[in-house]
Parts: C-alpha cells; sequence; structure tokens
C-alpha cells in the first residue's frame, strides 16, 4: 500500500474515533424523545399548578397560587385492598374539591425525586387531562430562583365533580395483569429492580426500574434508560402492562416509558401485594433473577443493584 | 447487543489497535527501559496518554456530561496483583494491550501469552486461586462512604486534582523535548501515540457509557468474557468484548496497510516463557481488578487510587523481573 | 560485509535488546555486527539504544516487509 492509501485508513480511524466519542456524548445526555410532552422545564404562564406533596412539605413552602394534591390522597388504605386507586366517582370529587375542571391543563410538581408527582400526573392522565411534571420538582424552581409562598390556597371556584372520563383504560384491573401473563404480546414489567425483583416477581414480567433509570432520583438518563429498556425488546407500539411496589414506583416506570416514546403503556392501579394475594403466578425467585454481567474488570459479573 | 453498543465497540477497538500497532506502544518497554536501558521514550508515551485521557473525563464527568465509576481500593489486591502483573509482563515479553496488538501482527509468541493471559484470569476468578483473590479483595478502603481518589483522599476538589496532574507532567514531558522525532521503524513518534491513546480512551469512556458500561478501555474483563463464553458457554459479551475484538483487527490492519505483518515464532524456551508470564500476567490482573489499560491508564484517569497502587506495583514487579532475568546478566556482560 | 551476525528475528522483546546490547559490547572497538530483525519496535529499541550509547549505526537496510538488517559498530573507547 502507498502512502496516501496509509494516510486514508489511518484517517479513516481517526475519524471513527471522533464519531464513537461525539454519538457516546450526545447519547449521555440527550433527552428522551417525548420528553417535551411529559416533563415541564419550567411553568408556564397561566398553567394550573398542583403540588403533589404532603402536608408538611406544603406548609414550608410551595408555588405560589398552586394547591395541594397529596398523591396519596388518590389511594385508598382498606385492610382489605391496601393502597389501591380510589374509584373514578372518588377521584373526581377530589379534583372538583381543588377546583379542576376537565379542559384544563395542568403541571404537577414535588420535591424533584419523582416519589408523588408521576402519580397524580398519571391518574390525571388516566381522566383525560393534559399533564405535565415539571423537571426536577420543587428544588429544581427554586434553584431557578422561585419565591415560594405559604399558606393555604383556596380553589378560584368550587367546581362540582365534573364530567370525568370514566371510561379510560390506561388503569388496568389484577385480571389485566393475569391476562398479560399468558399474552406474549404484551410486556409485562415490573417497575422494582435489584433485590426486590429478585426475591419475587410475577411470571413472564421483566424489570424495568424507574430507579435504575434515574439513579440519582428525579429524571431518567437517557443511557440509564437505554440500558434498562433497549435489552428488554420493547419498541414504540410494543403493549406494556406495569405493576410495582406501591402505585407511586408503577407510575414513575410509567412515565418514564412515556417519556422514552413507548407509547401504549397500562398500569395496575393497585400495589403489588394485591396481585401476590390474589393468587397470580409467580416466577421461581432463584431462576428468574436477572442478571446483566459488566466486563469492567474490577468486578465479578454482578446483577443489577 | 445494541447495534450502537456493537459498532462505537468495534470503532473504538479498530482505531486502539491501530493506535497501538503505529506506535509500538507498550508499557512493558516503557516500564523496563527505565531501568534497564536508561530510556524513558515508551514511558513518556504513557504518561502523555493517561494525563489527555485524565482531563478529558475529569472535565466531562465534572461538567456531568458523563457518569464514572472508580475502581475500588482493594490495597492488598491492588500491590499483590499489580507485582504479580509486572512480572509476568517481562516474562511474557509485553503488556495485556501490548500482547493482544501483537497477536494482530503476527507474533506467535503473544499468541500463547493471550491463552496464558486468558487462562490466568479464569483460574484466579474461578479456578484453584479464587479463595486467594477473595482474601486479597476482602478489605476495601473507602473515603468519606466513596471509593478512594487522589483527590478525596487529601481533601480536594477532583477538578482540580485531575487538571493539576496533567498540567505538572505535561510541563515535564514539555521540557523533556520530543526526542528524534523518527524512528527507526518508520512508526509514530510518542507525543503522537500518547496523545492518540489518550483521545481514544476518552472516546471509550463515552461511548461505552453510553451503552451502560460506565468506564472505559480495559483489556482483563473484555478477555475473560471471550474465555467464559468459550470455556464454559456463559455469555457476559459486552462493549468491552467488542473492543477488544476490534484491538486485534485494528492492529492487524495497521500491520497489514504498512507491511509489518509477519508470522514471528521465537525458539521453543521462549514460547513457554512468554506462556507461562501470559498465566502470571493474568492472574495479577484479575486480583489486582486490571492491568495496564484498565488500571494504569483508565483508573488513573479518574484518579483511582487504587489504580495509582496497582500501576506502582506493576512498575516494581517489572523492574524486579527485569533486573534478575536481564539487567544482572548484562551488568556482568559488560563487566 | 559486518564482521559478525546476529539473527534475532522472531525473538520476543526484549531479546532482541538484550542479546544485541551483549554482543556489541564484546566486540573489538571498531569493528562492526549486523543484527537482523523483523520487529519494528525492536529495531526502534535497538537504534535508539546503540545511538544513545555512542555506537554508531552503520546501516539499516531493508530485507523486506518487517525485516531488516541493522548494522552497528562499537564504539572505540
Amino acid at each position: 500500500m502507498n502512502g496516501q492509501s496509509q494516510k486514508l485508513v489511518g484517517l479513516v480511524m481517526a475519524v471513527a474515533v471522533v464519531a464513537a466519542a461525539a454519538s457516546g456524548l450526545w447519547r449521555l445526555n440527550r433527552p428522551f424523545p417525548e420528553y417535551d410532552q411529559w416533563f415541564a422545564a419550567q411553568v408556564p404562564q397561566g398553567a394550573v399548578v398542583i403540588d403533589a406533596r404532603g402536608s408538611l412539605s406544603y406548609s414550608r413552602g410551595h408555588i405560589p397560587g398552586a394547591p395541594r394534591l397529596w398523591s396519596r390522597d388518590f389511594l385508598s388504605y382498606s385492610a382489605a385492598l391496601p393502597g389501591v386507586l380510589k374509584t373514578p366517582d372518588e377521584i373526581s370529587a377530589i379534583l372538583g374539591a381543588i377546583g379542576l375542571a376537565p379542559g384544563r391543563a395542568v403541571v404537577v410538581y414535588d420535591q424533584g425525586t419523582g416519589a408523588d408527582a408521576p402519580l397524580v400526573a398519571m391518574v390525571l392522565t388516566a381522566l383525560g387531562v393534559s399533564a405535565k411534571v415539571l423537571a426536577g420538582g420543587f428544588d429544581a424552581w427554586v434553584a431557578a430562583g422561585g419565591v415560594p409562598s405559604t399558606g393555604q390556597v383556596a380553589p378560584a371556584l368550587a367546581v362540582s365533580p365534573g364530567e370525568w372520563a370514566t371510561d379510560q383504560t390506561l388503569l388496568v384491573s389484577a385480571e389485566a395483569i393475569q391476562g398479560a401473563q399468558s399474552n406474549d404480546e404484551i410486556l409485562l414489567a415490573d417497575a422494582r429492580g435489584g433485590i426486590d425483583f429478585a426475591i419475587g416477581h410475577l411470571e413472564m414480567a421483566v424489570s424495568v426500574s424507574a430507579t435504575q433509570m434515574a439513579p440519582d432520583g428525579g429524571l431518567p438518563r437517557w443511557s440509564e434508560a437505554a440500558w434498562v429498556v433497549d435489552p428488554v425488546g420493547v419498541g414504540p407500539e410494543t403493549p406494556v402492562m406495569v405493576y410495582g411496589t406501591d402505585l407511586a414506583e408503577a407510575a414513575r416506570t410509567w412515565l418514564s416509558l412515556r417519556a422514552y416514546g413507548i407509547e401504549n403503556v397500562q398500569v395496575f392501579a393497585g400495589p403489588f401485594q394485591v396481585l401476590a394475594a390474589a393468587g397470580l403466578a409467580m416466577e421461581d425467585p432463584v431462576a428468574g433473577a436477572p442478571v446483566r454481567a459488566s466486563s469492567v474488570c474490577f468486578g465479578a459479573p454482578v446483577a443489577p443493584q | 447487543m445494541g447495534g450502537f453498543e456493537l459498532i462505537s465497540g468495534l470503532a473504538v477497538g479498530l482505531a486502539f489497535g491501530y493506535a497501538l500497532q503505529r506506535g509500538r506502544f507498550c508499557v512493558n518497554t516503557g516500564f523496563r527501559d527505565i531501568l534497564m536501558v536508561k530510556d524513558s521514550t515508551m514511558f513518556r508515551a504513557w504518561a502523555l496518554a493517561v494525563i489527555v485521557q485524565m482531563a478529558g473525563v475529569t472535565v466531562l464527568s465534572g461538567l456531568d456530561f458523563m457518569p464514572i465509576t472508580v475502581p475500588p481500593f482493594w490495597w492488598a489486591a491492588n500491590i499483590a496483583g499489580g507485582l504479580m502483573f509486572g512480572v509476568g509482563m517481562v516474562l511474557a515479553g509485553g503488556c495485556s494491550s501490548g500482547t493482544c496488538y501483537r497477536v494482530g501482527e503476527g507474533m506467535a509468541g503473544s499468541l500463547l501469552a493471550l491463552v496464558g493471559f486468558g487462562l490466568g484470569i479464569l483460574l484466579a476468578d474461578r479456578g484453584a486461586l479464587q479463595p486467594l483473590q477473595d482474601v486479597l479483595r476482602s478489605d476495601i478502603v473507602f473515603v468519606g462512604g466513596e471509593q478512594a481518589t487522589l483527590a478525596n483522599v487529601i481533601g480536594i476538589n477532583p477538578m482540580w486534582v485531575g487538571l493539576a496532574i496533567p498540567l505538572a507532567v505535561g510541563v515535564w514531558l514539555w521540557r523533556g523535548g520530543s526526542g528524534n522525532r523518527q524512528y527507526a521503524s518508520g512508526g509514530w513518534a510518542w507525543h503522537i501515540s500518547g496523545f492518540s491513546l489518550g483521545a481514544i480512551g476518552i472516546a471509550a469512556w463515552l461511548s461505552s457509557s453510553s451503552v451502560g458500561r460506565e468506564f472505559g478501555l480495559s483489556m482483563t474483563g473484555p478477555i475473560r468474557t471471550w474465555f467464559v463464553l468459550a470455556l464454559s458457554g456463559e455469555n457476559y459479551l459486552d462493549w468491552g468484548s467488542v473492543m477488544i475484538a476490534g484491538l486485534i483487527v485494528g492492529s492487524f490492519v495497521a500491520a497489514w496497510v504498512h507491511q509489518e505483518l509477519r508470522w514471528r515464532v521465537p525458539r521453543g524456551s521462549r514460547m513457554l516463557q512468554a506462556g507461562g508470564g501470559g498465566i502470571v500476567m493474568g492472574v495479577g490482573a484479575q486480583i489486582a481488578g486490571g492491568c495496564n489499560i484498565g488500571h494504569s491508564m483508565t483508573g488513573m484517569s479518574v484518579l483511582s487510587l487504587g489504580s495509582a497502587v496497582t500501576t506502582i506495583g506493576i512498575l516494581l514487579g517489572a523492574w524486579v523481573m527485569a533486573y534478575i532475568l536481564f539487567i544482572r546478566s548484562m551488568a556482568a556482560q559488560s563487566a | 560485509m559486518a564482521d559478525t551476525q546476529l539473527d534475532m528475528r522472531g525473538e520476543i522483546c526484549p531479546y532482541p535488546l538484550v542479546e544485541s546490547k551483549n554482543a556489541v559490547e564484546k566486540l573489538e572497538p571498531g569493528t562492526t555486527i549486523e543484527v537482523l530483525i523483523d520487529y519494528p519496535l525492536a529495531l526502534d529499541n535497538v537504534t535508539r539504544w546503540a545511538q544513545s550509547a555512542g555506537h554508531e549505526v552503520v546501516e539499516t537496510r531493508d530485507l523486506g516487509p518487517s525485516e531488516w538488517a541493522l548494522v552497528l559498530r562499537r564504539k572505540k573507547t
């Protein structure tokens, strides 16, 4: 080979390296494809803002004008069915009491860790409301210069329970989950990961953990989500059903999947223990535990934490 | 394995192998020759590669563009494994990256050394020496709940340390001058290969992290995945595994394009020495959790204290073995 | 034509360097040795050592792809 061809090969190598570096950098830092549809970078003018946190956090300071709607207020805690979603009538009464009428677009926020806002956003979405989660939550809003206010917010006007879409399909029953176990087309996603998943999960379920997608809490990173979601083999059209330790955890996975561009996601309207108690088939914990090994040399293959 | 994982691993691996071959890069030569013939040329190439990668990784992770993982400071494993690796690489006639790229050039001795390397890794990872590995790794020293780094062990922000070291070493390298830039064989001068390898290391961090393997270039783990696949069928292949395959091909391409491809076979006793050295290297690298690339380049780029200690161990092990094998007899010769 | 020959082809690192060094230092001052080398790094190392030690690199002859005859003359001291 002559000198020019030699130089050409070298140039190709250099270009390949730069391309690998640039695309890696982009993959690590790009937002999800549907990110803007599900996350608000800031509070838009005139939007209805809802604080999804508990009373103590709220009383310490909240976004001015935002009424409080604690995520747990959507759940009923009877001895028989703890942490199950309330009925549509009960929910529309709750929403009416804070003055939210159908047809308003909403921005929901929590502290920033995703403990509350995804669940509220999910329930609102199930009722046909266009809801976004404030990226980074209250902490990010304050860091961006927001001045919190204390004290209660009275609803602008008392609204009787409006006509919410009650034939929603986002939230499903235990029967539907059981159906997914025997339906190859549907991906059954467990919102838990690591030890919780390993010691017992539903047969046919795979781990799609929101915590792994957002290891620092808060917003998922593309690269982490890709590592969690891509191996599972799910595409934008794949029907997915999610369950978690509780509805808040399932909602976090729901939100991450939707923001990642996966459209057809349904969620079991209760905690995992209800499914287990209902007698759904469980995977043998030892055989079912997933092992994703790393070739990073200072470890032997390790199960994902 | 996703498409991006495969393609980026190949791209980085090919370039890595190509640059190693053009630069004749070898940490074994670099460490050994300081003592044996008082030549620091290859050492400078290694030092430059480390500081380029260190500066780049410090900036990228400091600005939160990229996650990093710091190899742990399991001091006993770092020291013992490093010493063993140093001894092994002198016997094998090449460090782990050197051995791999020489396979691509057609060196039979290195091929045997690579086989030994893989077997040594398995021996320590899941064979008869696994208890030794476990014992040596049993004590990890953390600093404030985090993996120990050159920065947190003295309580300074890693951004400062990660930029100060490249600056200081860079000045030292600059003052040393680039020396005669034309090497007899026509390969890359040390500053070219050092800079290229540092840049490739940064590209490795970025593309590997973006597929969930939050680390950069390494040899030991990736080689282990191939040997485990071959000998037990368990598939742990990932970005690193693809990169290693690309390395050997890239070196082959570089040698082929420059007419340096040749099947080179040493005498029998040297073949055995290379194979045995490979096994010792493999045991040492596995115990330490890394080798001259995983620790001495990638681990150093994130200021890992464990990597620094391992590197010192490699240096000392190499010097001891070089003294026993070569320097003593050379001194007797000239006397 | 060199006075002696040393065939280091096929050898693993660092034997080309070590044996060349020993051989050169054993030479009568002013005599030459032809070292056959087939590995690029070895060529670099031996050449660089010879130059820094003060020996003369008489010639580097291409014998084919990745094959050289390196002729060194031992220095006079």
